[in-house]
């Protein structure tokens, strides 16, 4: 036997994958540990000296804004996506004063697909933020660009509200820190540092044609927390009439991720970007993006009229 | 917040005076979750037993990280030292002597499904080719592909300079091709 052959055997045997679900138990017993003010480096100088930021910090805590407790956001987190999020996110601990109390943004998480942040105000309805628009904002010192994507909330029985808002960028993101600014159209903004977890960008460019219906999947990033699908949709001289196409989507990993759930959104460019409500910490493997069905409607009005044109569209392909 | 504080009062040898930070230990945490888990999984009779201890290690080496002064590459010989007590410690309480320490390279979920029709044979043959070995040589062969570790980290881990850790691994190596002649 060659060295070499030798050591890919090892290679295997030593080889263990580290499974979905047991990954996430580990990574919430290791995030709830860093996040737990009680947990604190035993022995130091500094250790002894945050205890007592850290007393300094409860004590003001009871006359201004509530730092609402890591697992009260549980309730909130309704996609797999954000909890991964949570579980991984670092402290921000800002807080402004507002017209009736206070906001406090909380915690935070970005990787390449996605920017989730955690807050938490003591005014009733957290919405009174918002304008009229109900629009909050994200830049980035890089000039870099955010869609809001989504959003949950909950009031608190003893008054206050606790909120995530999720930002998908129009570009991946880099992995490293970077510099945000969150901003409340009819409330205060913020200036805040997250590190940036990077993710996996292939362009498959792939195309498949059914129904008279040409889709091509261009690009895919997978992240942590999300993975994204853009397609373009290609209208044949054999398509039927019809409007607003939506494609049905399932997403399939040959890896831990197994398959994950799919929602899709369509872009301002006309692009379709379908996302997975789960992400991946290893995009490598074998991936299959099956459309069943394209739904769209004939735009008459008052009777608009729902179509749906079976596919199916298959995109197969391998991130390394 | 902690993401933004540099690493500071580092010493002119570029280790870092005060505790890791949140947002370091946790992009550690991140690059070394897996090669430990793997490292673990070796020592532990169930992927169960090796996540639970993975989640030790780094619970441990959270509480305990104003004791890593190290500079950035001392980190994995520092974590891995921490997750093999804890697996020596596992193998304790099992009632498996310390110094007959236990390593588990058999279980089915270490390898790809297809894997194990065309492997299955080859691998039990290495299987018992590492029972052969010292409980050391088992113990870097471990660090070294299940935690992709250099020999100065594994050095490290186990307490040894980085030229006895090669060595140890060099013959390690050679007694296991050996092994594999003798059965031809």
């Amino acid at each position: 036997m060659t060295s070499e052959r030798l050591e890919q055997q090892l290679d295997r045997v030593y080889g263990a994958t580290l499974s979905a679900t047991l990954a996430q138990e580990v990574d919430a017993r290791v995030f709830a540990a860093v996040t737990d003010p009680s947990v604190i480096s035993r022995g130091s100088a500094l250790g002894r000296v945050r205890r007592a930021v850290l007393l300094a910090v409860a004590a003001a805590m009871l006359v201004s804004v509530a730092a609402f407790g890591f697992e009260l956001f549980t309730r909130i987190l309704f996609l797999p996506g954000w909890q991964v999020a949570w579980q991984r996110s670092v402290e921000i601990g800002l807080e402004e004063p507002v017209d009736g109390g206070a906001v406090r943004l909380e915690r935070g998480y970005a990787d390449a697909n996605q920017v989730v942040i955690g807050w938490s105000s003591t005014l009733d309805r957290a919405e009174n933020l918002s304008g009229d628009g109900g629009i909050e904002t994200l830049t980035d010192a890089a000039g870099g660009r955010y869609v809001i994507s989504d959003g949950a909330g909950d009031e608190i029985v003893d008054g206050g509200t606790i909120n995530i808002l999720t930002f998908t960028p129009v570009d991946p993101l880099p992995a490293g820190d970077t510099t945000y600014t969150l901003s409340f159209l009819a409330g205060p903004a913020f200036t805040f540092t997250l590190p940036v977890v990077g993710g996996t960008t292939v362009s498959p460019n792939l195309e498949a044609v059914a129904g008279g219906f040409g889709l091509t999947l261009t690009e895919f990033r997978a992240a942590p927390s999300r993975v994204i699908g853009t397609l373009t949709l290609n209208t044949l001289a054999d398509a039927p009439d019809g409007e607003s196409w939506s494609p049905i989507v399932h997403l399939e990993h040959d890896g831990p991720g197994g398959v994950i759930g799919t929602g899709i959104r369509t872009r301002d460019d006309g692009t379709i970007e379908v996302f997975g409500v789960a992400g991946v910490d290893d995009a490598s493997g074998h991936w299959t993006l099956t459309i069943t069905e394209l739904v769209g409607h004939d735009g008459g009005w008052p009777d608009n009229q729902q179509i749906r044109v079976d596919g199916p569209w298959v995109f197969e392909f391998d991130v390394p | 917040m902690e993401v933004s504080r540099a690493v500071a009062a580092g010493a002119d040898d570029g280790t870092s005076a005060i505790p890791l930070s949140e947002a370091e230990f946790i992009g550690r945490y991140r690059q070394w979750r897996d090669p430990v888990y793997r490292y673990l999984r070796a020592r532990c009779p169930t992927d169960d037993d090796a996540a639970d201890l993975t989640a030790s290690a780094f619970e441990r080496a959270w509480r305990a990280r104003h004791t890593f002064r190290g500079p950035t590459d001392a980190y994995p010989g520092w974590i891995f030292g921490i997750a093999r007590r804890l697996a020596v410690d596992a193998a304790r309480r099992r009632r498996t002597a310390a110094t007959s320490q236990v390593f588990w390279p058999l279980a089915p979920s270490m390898l790809d499904p297809a894997d194990l029709v065309s492997a299955g044979e080859d691998v039990k043959r290495l299987a018992h080719r590492l029972a052969d070995l010292s409980d050391l040589q088992r113990e870097a062969l471990a660090l070294r592909f299940g935690g992709r570790l250099t020999a100065t980290q594994i050095g490290a881990a186990i307490g040894k300079s980085e030229a006895a850790t090669q060595k140890l691994l060099t013959r390690a190596l050679a007694r296991l091709k050996e092994a594999y002649r003798d059965d031809e």
